[in-house]
């Protein structure tokens, strides 16, 4: 549940019922995400077949989750008529459950990387580079989710702002590789694993920001999209 | 649809040599669901409605053709009790009617009416349907003040409290929002809402964001026919019908 739910119920209490389970869904989907792109780097990084299997397997389930939580939008859009905080959430869920089926798939894809890596016994990288930006950016969609859940365009706002070092630290790991494969063309076609596999972590950077930047909608109203982290500080700010 | 309670068949309804008013109409009705009637004004659905308790026979030269069944009996048989009928099948109008009478006597009119002479049990049954119809907590004080000075918003719901102290099967709602302030529209459909689970309720309204917002099943009507009849959330998300369409978003047809 949101944290903001502690506030006035609607007359209609089946109004709030399915606004409930809209929230509910758009974490569950989060909590999906997280885990599948949680599993997906231990397959790629422990060189794991199974857990890779698993994570394309799953796939599934959050495509199956975004279809539901659009759907439920859909009615509530229909029925329902929301207004103000009502219509801001629908219209923050229908696109924050569009990033999350993104991440999803940028999951999917670090296992299918995994998969080959494995099968072709491509076996000596450490990923050093992906290990480190893997934490970072698990980290950063954890906290875009608390975002969400606890409705705190605080922290959405540090999301926002953190990704340009996310950015950083990415093109800095492409450095590395490319010194990497200059060094030794032999490892060229595991370098390219780890090369696509950072590539997923940053897309999946930038959902995380996109995230925040609904929350910020949600909450406040603002929509903060295309602006610099100084803009949206000041318009936060302003009432 | 699980269990039919009101199937409308073949139903044509005409007054005197006047164009018919209500052309061929098959309706299923869902048992302890809530079904709207949608349509401009004309388009025969207050009408319809006043068949389903054989009320539009008290207007001059009506002519009636098809059949309704509830619980799979013909209510157009001989031997239907017309008084009866109405007391399985309540209505509530467009302005709510109290009657010139106290709170208290407004619900329990309908169990005098039929004839209950146990203090204990009106009293009983008219705490109950007051509780039921969500104004038990507005008037438990002043049960014997007149029912007057009540709200529009609460004399609907002591209305419908009156209607449903008799335990009908079906509730028929003719525009029952339609004269209410937004936020007692919001309670009247909540009401409706919650006493769905109790009753099947067929509610007619040109208030078509009411008809999303209440109803499981949704007719919509034009010209005296049902043009298309689904879910609600089919009807307004995803209508099969032009007609349909063209209505529920306001365009020209």
């Amino acid at each position: 549940m949101f944290q903001s739910d502690q506030h006035k119920p609607h007359i209609s209490g089946q109004f709030n019922n399915e606004l409930g389970t809209l929230k509910n869904d758009i974490l569950a989907m989060g909590g999906l995400v997280e885990s599948q792109l949680s599993l997906a780097l231990n397959a790629l990084l422990e060189k794991n077949t199974e857990k890779a299997l698993q994570v394309i397997k799953r796939d599934n389930e959050v495509n199956a989750l975004e279809l539901k939580i659009d759907q439920e939008c859909a009615r509530i859009l229909a029925r329902r008529q929301p207004a103000a905080s009502d219509l801001r959430l629908v219209l923050a869920v229908i696109k924050i459950n569009m990033d999350l089926e993104r991440v999803g798939d940028e999951a999917a894809k670090i296992a299918r990387q995994a998969k080959v890596i494995v099968e072709n016994s491509l076996l000596d990288s450490q990923f050093v580079n992906l290990r480190l930006m893997g934490k970072q950016i698990i980290d950063t969609l954890r906290l875009a989710l608390d975002a969400l859940a606890r409705s705190d365009a605080q922290l959405a706002l540090e999301i926002v702002a953190g990704d340009s070092s996310i950015d950083a630290v990415y093109a800095q790991a492409m450095e590395v590789v490319v010194k990497t494969m200059r060094a030794d063309e032999s490892i060229i076609p595991v370098m390219l694993n780890e090369l696509w596999a950072l590539k997923a972590l940053e897309r999946i950077g930038d959902h995380a920001s996109n995230i925040g930047e609904h929350v910020i909608y949600m909450v406040s109203g603002h929509d903060v999209r295309h602006r610099s982290s100084a803009e949206i500080s000041n318009q936060l700010e302003s009432p | 649809m699980t269990s039919p309670i009101i199937e409308i068949a073949d139903l044509s309804l005409s007054y005197g040599a006047d164009e018919p008013v209500l052309r061929n109409v098959q309706l299923t009705l869902e048992r302890e669901s809530v079904t709207a009637i949608i349509g401009a004004s004309g388009s025969g659905k207050s009408s319809l409605l006043r068949c389903i308790n054989r009320l539009v026979e008290l207007k001059p030269q009506v002519r009636i053709t098809g059949d309704i069944t509830l619980d799979g009996q013909s209510i157009f048989a001989p031997e239907i009790d017309v008084t009866e009928l109405r007391q399985r099948i309540g209505m509530v109008f467009q302005k709510p009617n109290p009657f010139p009478m106290s709170i208290f006597e407004n619900v329990a009119y309908g169990l005098r009416l039929v004839g209950e002479k146990s203090t204990r049990v009106i009293e009983q049954r008219v705490e109950q349907s007051l509780r039921l119809a969500a104004l038990w907590d507005e008037v438990k004080d002043r049960l014997d003040s007149q029912a007057g000075i009540l709200s529009g918003g609460q004399q609907q719901r002591l209305v419908i409290a009156r209607a449903i102290a008799v335990e009908p099967e079906v509730l028929l709602l003719d525009e029952p929002a339609s004269s209410l302030d937004p936020i007692s529209t919001l309670r009247i459909e909540e009401l409706i809402y919650e006493l769905k689970s109790r009753y099947t309720i067929v509610v007619v309204t040109h208030n078509m964001q009411q008809a999303a917002r209440v109803s499981d099943w949704a007719a919509f009507m034009h010209q005296g026919s049902i043009v298309e009849y689904d879910n609600t959330t089919a009807l307004f998300t995803n209508p099969r019908e032009v007609r349909t369409e063209d209505y529920i978003t306001g365009k020209f047809s």
